[in-house]
């Protein structure tokens, strides 16, 4: 354990609201221990701010290790900060160098609307998933849990994009702010169980409707959000949404129901 | 006050089958005309709200969070247990119900857990047809992983993140009722106060805390599922938005509080690095499978583990508890840790660590094997303490985890508050003074899912036809003492900042009422407890205005509660003059230092009524009855 | 057919990769009737001649060629602004996390080129002025499009453009190509990396194939009525 001690320049986006324009603000810290968190970091800059009379600085946070999804902080023009598959309060600050500038932005995107400072708006995630993302199952189904085996690399595809956590770092790195791997995530886990296969074109073509409406961008393929997820949900996610997505709406065009 | 906990008559095995038959239902037409507030969205919270909104009430659901997915019950990792017995190795609801009751130290109602175990296996049938992506074997069949305090596989898992895949399920069920109309959703609120109404539940007061606007909310019936209570002690393994303020302020308005001094410490933590950190991270127990954990024999050892040769080693679990060696349960291998590092022969600056070793593992089963096993988790330990744990044992110390105690509620989880009722783990019925692992995930559920549905019915079948009045004073007066407290915190303008006053209340807890407690250390804390009360409260600093998004004020209301249960968490492990569970105290132990229950004269549920600000809670007892089991010491050696 | 109106995002793209591989195919179609450039005159001048001959049938696919461009153009355009408007404050900071490729940040650019290029080309080609060709053993006589393409082609920046404009239709193409089997749903992890590669071989196909035209006949001056010989052409051609 070493017990150097790392002084920083922070360079933060402080807006009040929504519909008041937001700039950088610059602050200094010291003694930051490189084995701190980053949020941890930022808990001592909040201190300080408090302590002086301040406004401290509004970002979310809540299970602090890597699960929850509320943490989301785009540092130095990445989301969740250097290091790959980790979200922002598991990223520490030995990733760090003394003397470094660390420039704190908020996920950006019109789907996300700033509240204050640091803290967006993500409900169009909890439409998309009202849209579609459950099984239309009644609370005290009397099904045995074993009466459908589901062969394992099935479920494993399942578990894998079920690991989502819903951050939206996806629509953050996207350079058109879709959050299509975040859709395609929910779909696909629901898509590929059994469980699921009923409302499969439906679930897919609703769940797109909303994400549109939520006012995401559309998904040019570029491979951002993959690279930003820091659960390392696969692209390959969008391409079976797309699939499942085509299907549908060829379906209903031969279909009397066509509106 | 007289606790009637209402359990039906008749057999053990019959009671669950007997309440539901006797409690009056309320037809699909009438159920519409009940609105019921659910107040929290995790686990129980939306399995209730989504099952009760199913059903045709009027459900209105808040969460403080920007979202119900973002619930602590997402952390938890190991897995949820049931009797299903797929892997016929004995198991049964009663072995299950005999196991949670033996693992809480016979400090649980008989009625409630057997109720618990037979429900267990629905919930795993329900969230498979949600869609829940369990762990499976080859032949697409659900696997089983075995957990502390059991002889028999029945745990399901879903990787390392059990919770939030059972938490994403009741969500997903959730946000279908939401699309429906059945559940109004209110992100984002917080509940300041409960609102009675001639004595009966009847809405709650709550924060926006976007807006920072505080309005009340009517009712026929008010659930609470609002979690636990660890953030009393600052750094714990809870997340940083847990907290009892719900709870509390229904406390106050006449909910008794049940077991408060009932904590569990889970052993495998990863220690705190300093004086910063701002919350501690469970490691899954599943590593004491593989893991020893050891000290060095030298106070002050200054050599790195793997320079420190076997002989200057002490394995001290398996030295002390060589049936069970490292396996022992959680509250024992807690208080191993603490005790080995109090001597001084713990590890690091803080002198507050032990290390588990898996380099004995490494050797026999190969680096490859332990990978498989424990990847995850090494990576996840890896990227909090930059060591490598394949390389260097982990450094473990144990932490504040889950709260057996909450509010009372009787059989059919109301609380002394009528039209009250609280599910999960903000109540206190099921885990007696220890929680097995496992089964946080299984209560909560149960109680949402199967418990609720089938008892709030009996209540508000009383009250057909009734409308809340909305305009009654009841409701005007909660809201103006909820915004006279919030400005009052705002107007005090001290010195100090809310962090730094909950780390002092968190630091005596820990140190008076935390994994030992003793009579001296407790009758202090009783008095240092008050007073830095009545500090906060004079020199809190809260910048900003109430009128908007502010962090700081949310954290100052619920530290402010903090205080009044740290106190009466004191009161209650003054009182229980015994060791139980996660319980201990010094001067009630076993020769060989192992916990000394009392069940002649603490055989009881010890239940707090509140007295206002400044005056001690009055006890009343429930007494526990156990008409199965046989309680028995345990040992574990 | 009201479903397949494309509102949804994921529809507009799927016009977009439909349109985009049915061009793709009138691509194949046109760069191998312009080979016959290097056959001669009298070849590609009656090839031009018998394609534009059957007014009933050219009309007709003339129509659904424009179809299928606007679709592509329209919905280009449309996903364009769309995506602006999905961020309207960018950051201030931001990396690229290595997945993102030139092509696939620039398909505005290349595909706004390309249109510059498309109208350029056609007011050169298809309505502009040529002369008449006689073609050889009595076939009468026919618009000298080969002509037309070699006075262009004399004009250095018109080659420099044409050489530019089919480069990013090669970056276009080489994005295009995987991002549509994409969008398609016809992606598997598997295929990924073969996919990557079949788009690149096709963007440098097409891009060789029309390159070659200004090249040969703009730089190097070649033109023949057999095969290409480096020989400034005996007959000069009057617009």
């Amino acid at each position: 354990m070493s017990a150097e001690a790392y002084s920083l320049t922070l360079r933060i986006w402080r807006q009040p609201s929504v519909n008041i324009a937001g700039s950088f603000e610059t602050h200094q810290v010291s003694d930051i221990s490189p084995h701190m968190s980053f949020l941890e970091m930022l808990d001592v800059l909040n201190n300080k701010l408090e302590g002086e009379g301040k406004e401290p600085v509004t970002f979310e946070s809540d299970c602090r290790e890597g699960i929850c999804g509320s943490c989301n902080l785009f540092i130095n023009g990445k989301p969740h900060g250097p290091g790959d598959g980790m979200t922002t309060c598991q990223l520490h600050m030995r990733s760090f160098n003394d003397g470094d500038t660390i420039t704190i932005e908020p996920w950006r995107a019109t789907g996300f609307p700033i509240i204050k400072d640091l803290m967006v708006d993500r409900s169009g995630f909890d439409d998309i998933i009202q849209a579609g993302g459950y099984v239309s199952v009644r609370t005290g189904v009397k099904v045995d849990a074993n009466s459908t085996p589901i062969p394992l690399p099935q479920a494993e595809v399942a578990m894998d994009a079920a690991a989502c956590i819903g951050c939206g770092a996806c629509v953050a790195a996207c350079k058109n702010a879709s959050a299509m791997l975040f859709v395609s995530a929910k779909v696909v886990h629901l898509n590929t169980l059994p469980q699921g296969k009923p409302e499969r074109l439906e679930r897919a073509y609703n769940m797109v409707q909303a994400h549109d409406a939520a006012g995401f961008g559309n998904c040019t393929n570029e491979g951002e959000c993959e690279a930003a997820c820091p659960k390392q949900i696969k692209m390959t996610n969008i391409a079976a949404l797309n699939r499942d997505f085509l299907i549908q709406r060829v379906k209903s065009c031969f279909s009397c129901d066509c509106s | 006050m007289t606790l009637d906990p209402r359990i039906p008559d008749g057999p053990l095995d019959k009671k669950w089958e007997s309440a539901k038959f006797k409690n009056q239902l309320v037809n699909p037409a009438n159920k519409r005309k009940f609105d019921v507030i659910v107040v929290g969205t995790g686990l129980a919270g939306a399995a209730a709200a989504a099952s009760l909104g199913e059903l045709g009430y009027n459900v209105k659901a808040f969460t403080i969070h920007d979202s119900p997915r973002r619930a602590h019950s997402i952390a938890a990792q190991g897995g949820i247990n049931a009797a299903k017995n797929y892997q016929n190795d004995g198991d049964s609801v009663h072995r299950l119900f005999y196991d949670t009751v033996k693992g809480g130290d016979f400090r649980s109602r008989e009625a409630n857990v057997h109720r618990l175990a037979e429900v267990s296996v629905n919930i795993i049938d329900q969230c498979v047809a949600q869609g829940v992506p369990f762990a499976r074997e080859y032949g697409g069949l659900l696997a089983n992983r075995s957990f502390g305090g059991a002889q028999v596989s029945r745990t399901f898992y879903a990787r390392g993140q059990t919770g939030q895949q059972l938490l994403l399920g009741a969500y997903s069920a959730l946000s279908r009722q939401i699309k429906a109309g059945t559940v109004t959703m209110y992100n984002r609120h917080e509940m300041l106060e409960l609102v009675v109404v001639d004595g009966h539940a009847r809405g709650i007061v709550t924060r926006n805390l976007l807006t920072g606007e505080i309005s009340s909310h009517s009712a026929h019936t008010v659930l609470l599922c609002t979690g636990g209570y660890s953030n009393v002690y600052f750094l714990s393994t809870n997340g940083r938005g847990c907290n009892v303020t719900a709870g509390w302020r229904c406390h106050r308005k006449g909910a008794m509080f049940a077991n408060p001094c009932y904590t569990q410490i889970h052993p495998t933590c990863i220690p705190q690095a300093g004086d910063h950190q701002s919350k501690l991270t469970l490691m899954s127990e599943s590593l004491r499978n593989d893991g020893r954990v050891w000290v060095p024999k030298k106070k002050d050892e200054t050599r790195a583990p793997k320079d420190i040769p076997e002989s200057d080693r002490d394995y001290y679990l398996e030295r002390i508890y060589p049936a069970f060696g490292n396996l022992v349960p959680r509250d024992i291998a807690s208080r191993a840790a603490k005790a080995v590092c109090d001597e001084g022969y713990g590890l690091g600056q803080t002198g507050n660590a032990v290390y588990l070793d898996f380099a004995e593992a490494i050797s026999r089963l190969g680096r490859d094997a332990v990978e498989t096993r424990y990847g995850n988790l090494f990576e996840m330990y890896g990227r909090i303490s930059g060591d490598d744990p394949y390389q260097t044992p982990m450094k473990i110390y144990p932490a504040p985890h889950y709260t057996m105690g909450g509010l009372w509620v009787d059989y059919n989880l109301m609380s002394t508050v009528p039209g009250l009722f609280v599910l999960g783990e903000a109540n206190f019925s099921d885990h007696g003074a220890n929680r097995l692992g496992a089964s946080a995930l299984m209560q909560g559920l149960a109680d949402g899912y199967f418990v609720i549905p089938n008892t709030v019915c009996d209540y508000l079948a009383g009250f057909l036809n009734t409308t809340v009045d909305h305009s009654h004073a009841a409701f005007s007066d909660a809201v103006n003492d909820a915004k006279e407290k919030t400005q009052k915190m705002l107007d005090c303008k001290g010195k100090r900042t809310v962090d730094d006053l909950h780390r002092s209340l968190g630091k005596i807890m820990w140190d008076r009422c935390g994994m030992t407690r003793d009579k001296a250390g407790l009758a202090q804390a009783i008095k240092e407890i008050p007073a830095l009360r009545e500090e906060f409260h004079a020199t809190v600093n809260i910048p900003g205005s109430g009128k908007d998004v502010n962090q700081t004020l949310e954290r100052a209301g619920r530290v402010a509660d903090f205080f009044e249960l740290g106190e009466l968490m004191c009161r209650d492990a003054l009182n229980r003059e015994e060791s139980c569970g996660g319980h201990f105290r010094t001067e009630h132990q076993t020769e060989e230092g192992a916990a000394k229950r009392d069940d002649d004269d603490y055989m009881y549920v010890a239940a707090w009524d509140y007295n206002g600000p400044d005056t001690p809670q009055t006890l009343h007892k429930e007494i526990l009855e156990y008409e199965v089991v046989k309680p028995s010491t345990r040992s574990y050696k | 057919m009201a479903g397949l109106v494309p509102h949804a995002s994921i529809a507009k793209k799927v016009v977009m990769a439909i349109s985009g591989v049915l061009i793709i195919g009138f691509l194949l179609a046109h760069l191998t009737g312009n080979l016959l450039l290097y056959v001669g005159a009298d070849a590609f001048n009656l090839y031009a001649h018998k394609l534009t001959e059957n007014r009933i049938l050219l009309y007709p696919a003339e129509l659904i060629l424009v179809c299928i461009f606007l679709a592509h153009i329209v919905m280009g355009v449309r996903v364009t602004l769309e995506n602006r408007a999905a961020r309207r404050q960018g950051y201030d900071q931001k990396k690229r996390l290595g997945k993102g490729t030139l092509m696939s940040k620039t398909m505005a650019v290349s595909g706004t080129v390309i249109l510059v290029f498309l109208i350029l080309h056609l007011v050169t080609f298809k309505y502009g002025a040529s002369g008449t060709h006689t073609l050889a053993n009595g076939g009468g006589e026919v618009r000298d499009l080969y002509g037309t393409v070699l006075l262009a082609f004399s004009n250095p920046l018109y080659s420099l453009f044409y050489i530019i404009a089919m480069c990013c239709m090669g970056l276009h193409i080489a994005h295009a190509g995987q991002s549509a089997l994409r969008t398609l749903g016809l992606s598997h992890e598997r295929y990924t990396q073969l996919a990557v590669k079949a788009s690149w071989a096709l963007a440098i196909f097409f891009t060789i194939g029309f390159c070659s035209f200004p090249v040969t006949f703009g730089f190097c001056k070649c033109s023949s009525s057999s095969a290409p010989t480096c020989e400034v052409p005996a007959t000069e051609v009057i617009p």
